[in-house]
């Protein structure tokens, strides 16, 4: 008895345990050191009146009078005449700028990943589960590779113009284009759309659909009515999750774009770099706000999408067999995956074992056997690749380890009623709204460099936190609301009846949670620790600055070290990492496996 | 029963993570800190760290422990406007514009003086070097902005071929990297304050400005453009590879480069001056300064440093250098950054 006394106990405890847990991290890794950096800004004379009228920063919006004006007149030439008026050329400024960026790259990651789940989610083929674990790996890799793969596969003498002017076709001029930034974000959020749609794919009750059809209605009539309201949540989460990314996205625009195409982060890292904390926190500052609020929009809309369902998947159609309409469209997606995907991540493997010489390029192991020569004779003071690769995967499945159980948490809680519900929900997703640079720079205010306390009796001590828990801790803040955004949709349109019998039957809600909810959310929660792991592994910001002088050095931070004048060291560390990865997402998706049923 | 077992693991596992604290980090008594950037010590093709530090251990009674910081000199910066201690002993690796941004914002100076005359071999120094006029950086090598080219496809000579050309030069952003911002100060030097936004306008069509060295020198390597802002001793990394030469030559428009000089100085609060006096000597013995030069890939601060013969056959000078002093520079560099900006912006 006194065993299941101890059960009971630990079960009422364990979801407020986490839950606290949860907030303590969040404090002393989030909210302290970017209030430390927004309150010192301010200190310091943060002008929102001066960006926020500035043309530069706000584009029309900064004389809204006047374009007003503008706006007017062109319909008054509009009614007169209709094929002469001309659409004034308003500027969009930088948050217009970043603002039209972003929501380009959330339509292309849309249009690209919505198809992708469709293939992974109705069709069998051999490999579809690695394929399946695989989705995360752009997701890791760091933006000097992404950079390095697109400009060898999409630059003007790249593979692609390459094939083209063998085929006599013209060639397409993508580099330091707009286009090629949004097809770069779409290489990072197309996976992340997909996995998440492919998830709530995988969990819709097909009997719905097949009861429409026995009622009359046609096959493209009961998707549009039937499967398209289950899968939409979904949807757009991956759409916001992408917009508020790209929005904040700065490494791929600094390494791809021309100067015309830089996004607030970018000149917030300057400012930073600059040391003039009252621009960059001006900027961040309006950043956090116009994300949080998108979030929170978001978040409402989420919650009216309640519809109590069972799950019963589909049955999948195998990939290759005779042609029909669904199966040449998936073999279409095929193709532009690998166009998209595959000949970035292939020019980066080409890089890798080939060096330029006379006449073109001549295979080598060279980068490779430096690496390993690096391993070998490396001083105390510099990067080792294995010790990197140690390290990454150490913090990752740490991050896991605490990124999936707090991820969960807050998902109940965000399903649960209580007033306030989305502001805390949205506040939870605050680490994705805030700049990086900001919280890297907390991180290195606040926690490197210390904060003294006063301990009664003993006095001021300055406490300082690095090294390794440090970094498994910042990775977890930075990666749960993934594990959330994937389960919330999911168990908000679970049965309430379920967990009620199960609580009427005398289960704890931790018991009911873990027994009853979370199976029935298996591959949102999979997807979510997938995507968690990937943010442990490729993040690098928090990371470079907790890890300095340490050797809590982790694979991306390898990357940049190695990189220099010659591509190949870089890119062969850049190998690793995506060999790494690729191994352990197949052994977390097969871990997963095992507590599916 | 797995589930909910794993879960609890888990969820003690994740309960046992709290962060760490620790404690500021000790020295003992014999230990120099060294903090410098990274690629200072680790860069992937050469560096000095090695060499240096196995030297000082062997030929003093202590040990160098180098701190390579990602932050580099602004983590100091930082820790001083924060009032949290500095624990290193010396900085390696500072250049010209770190003294302007240093001064900018802190009131009480960060290093503190060191008079070549007080050094032995600072009588070795070439007089041009010494950029800090204030005695606290001691000069230990150097190296020139220039542009790099492939020759098969351009000869660019003037700043007027680089701006009548039809071919692109790829330039990092010259507001926030170094190779930029040298090359807008060699524009200036050239046309002169007034002018000089002209010649950017010429120039405005065939440059593409990049947001970082990095990834302009991989489009270089990928051969997107014939030209890019670089190094002047680029020729000896492509001498390590088997890159064709031809896509490595070095240029000096109008026969000017900019002066790109690196050094050392001791921190104001290091409780290990004399110590750190003796690093500083002895980064500028003969030998040293060649090894430093071959590893860091420069040119000695020296006169009388040891170099091999076949050195200089990689190592290009310019008939002219262009520097702008420290006052020039803390006073203007800001509003020529804002003009160039609004100018390109406009464009």
């Amino acid at each position: 008895m006194r065993n299941a006394d101890l059960t009971d106990a630990a079960e009422r405890v364990v979801l407020p345990a986490l839950g606290g847990f949860a907030a303590l991290l969040l404090l002393v890794f989030f909210y302290f050191p970017v209030a430390e950096v927004f309150a010192r800004a301010f200190d310091e004379g943060a002008s929102f009146a001066a960006v926020l009228t500035d043309e530069f920063y706000v584009g029309f919006l900064a004389h809204p009078g006047e374009a007003l004006a503008r706006f007017l007149a062109f319909c008054s030439a509009f009614v007169r005449n209709p094929l002469v008026a001309e659409f004034p050329d308003y500027r969009l400024g930088l948050f217009g700028f970043t603002a039209y960026q972003a929501f380009l790259s959330a339509l292309a990651s849309v249009a690209l990943g919505v198809p992708m789940a469709y293939v992974l989610a109705r069709f069998e083929f051999p490999g579809r589960e690695t394929a399946r674990s695989l989705t995360a790996l752009p997701f890791v890799m760091p933006s000097i590779m992404v950079a390095v793969g697109f400009i060898a596969a999409f630059g003007n003498q790249g593979f692609l113009n390459g094939v083209l002017t063998a085929l006599g076709l013209p060639k397409v001029e993508l580099l330091y284009t707009l286009k090629l930034i949004i097809l770069a974000h779409a290489f990072y959020n197309a996976p992340l759309v997909a996995r998440i749609t492919a998830a709530a794919w995988e969990s819709i009750d097909t009997r719905t659909v097949e009861t429409a059809r026995t009622l009359g209605a046609r096959p493209r009539r009961a998707f549009r009515d039937v499967v398209l309201p289950q899968l939409l949540p979904s949807v757009l989460t991956g759409a916001l999750l992408t917009f508020v990314f790209c929005f904040l996205s700065f490494a791929i625009v600094l390494s791809l774009g021309g100067l015309e195409f830089r996004t607030v982060e970018v000149w917030v890292y300057q400012a930073v770099n600059d040391l003039d904390y009252g621009e960059a926190a001006t900027l961040a500052a309006i950043e956090t706000a116009f994300s949080l609020l998108l979030m929170y929009a978001y978040l409402r809309y989420e919650a009216r999408q309640r519809a109590a369902s069972a799950v019963h998947p589909p049955e999948r159609i195998p990939l290759f067999g005779s042609v029909t309409p669904s199966r040449l469209a998936a073999w279409a997606v095929c193709a532009v995956c690998a166009l998209v995907f595959v000949l970035p991540m292939f020019s980066m493997v080409y890089e890798s074992l080939t060096t330029p010489v006379v006449g073109g390029d001549a295979v080598t192991l060279r980068h490779y056997a430096f690496l390993v020569e690096r391993q070998a004779t490396a001083y105390s003071f510099q990067v080792k690749p294995l010790t990197a690769i140690r390290n990454s995967l150490l913090f990752g499945a740490g991050c896991l380890a605490v990124a999936v159980p707090i991820g969960i948490v807050l998902a109940v809680v965000s399903t649960r009623e209580f007033r306030g519900r989305k502001v805390v929900d949205t506040l939870a997703m605050a680490p994705f709204a805030v700049s990086g640079i900001v919280v890297g720079l907390g991180l290195l205010w606040g926690l490197v460099f210390g904060t003294e306390i006063t301990v009664p009796f003993v006095g001021t001590v300055r406490v300082t936190v690095s090294g390794a828990l440090a970094v498994v801790a910042a990775h977890a803040v930075g990666a749960y609301p993934f594990v959330t955004r994937n389960v919330a949709p999911m168990l908000a349109t679970l049965d309430r009846s379920l967990v009620e019998s199960a609580r009427a039957l005398g289960a704890s809600r931790a018991r009911a949670l873990f027994d009853i909810e979370l199976p029935l959310v298996a591959s949102g929660v999979l997807a979510g620790a997938a995507f968690a792991f990937a943010i442990s592994v490729g993040e690098f910001d928090s990371t470079v600055i907790l890890a300095s002088g340490t050797n809590s050095y982790t694979m991306p931070v390898a990357i940049e070290r190695f990189t220099g004048r010659r591509l190949g060291p870089a890119t062969a560390m850049g190998c690793v990492l995506l060999a790494v990865t690729g191994a352990s997402f197949v052994a977390i998706d097969r871990l997963g496996g095992h507590f599916d049923g | 029963m797995q589930r909910r077992k794993f879960l609890k693991g888990a969820g003690a596992a994740g309960a046992a993570l709290v962060a760490g604290c620790s404690g500021a980090p000790t020295a003992d008594d014999n230990t120099l800190q060294v903090a410098t950037y990274p690629s200072y010590v680790d860069a992937p093709s050469s560096s000095a760290g090695g060499y240096i530090k196995e030297q000082f251990d062997e030929r003093f009674d202590a040990t160098l422990e180098w701190i390579p910081l990602d932050g580099e000199l602004n983590h100091f910066i930082q820790r001083r406007q924060q009032g949290v201690g500095i624990d290193a002993d010396v900085y390696a690796g500072i250049r010209q514009m770190d003294l302007v941004r240093i001064e900018q914002e802190l009131e009480e100076p960060l290093f503190q003086t060191t008079a070549p005359s007080s050094l032995a071999n600072g009588a070795n120094l070439k007089d041009d070097y010494l950029f800090d006029a204030d005695d606290r950086v001691i000069p230990t090598g150097g190296s020139y902005v220039s542009l790099v080219y492939d020759e098969e496809v351009v000869t660019p000579e003037t700043y007027d071929d680089i701006a009548s050309t039809d071919e692109t030069l790829l330039l990092p952003n010259p507001t926030a990297t170094t190779t930029g911002r040298m090359f807008l100060l060699m524009t200036i030097n050239q046309f002169g304050e007034d002018g000089y936004l002209d010649y950017w306008d010429r120039l405005y069509d065939n440059v593409t400005v990049t947001g970082d060295w990095g990834a302009a020198y991989a489009a270089y390597e990928n051969e997107e453009a014939p030209m890019i802002m670089s190094y002047s001793t680029d020729q000896v990394y492509a001498s390590q590879g088997d890159s064709p030469m031809s896509r490595h030559q070095v240029g000096f428009p109008n026969g000017q480069g900019y002066s790109y000089i690196g050094g050392a100085a001791r921190f104001a609060n290091t409780d290990k001056p004399e110590l750190a006096n003796d690093f500083l000597n002895f980064l500028l013995e003969p030998d040293v300064q060649a090894e430093m030069a071959q590893l860091n890939v420069g040119i000695p601060a020296t006169t009388n440093a040891a170099l091999p013969e076949d050195y200089s056959q990689y190592v290009y000078e310019p008939e002219t250098t262009v520097r702008f002093s420290k006052e020039r520079l803390a006073e203007n560099l800001g509003t020529w950054t804002t003009e160039w900006s609004q100018a390109f912006a406009s464009n």
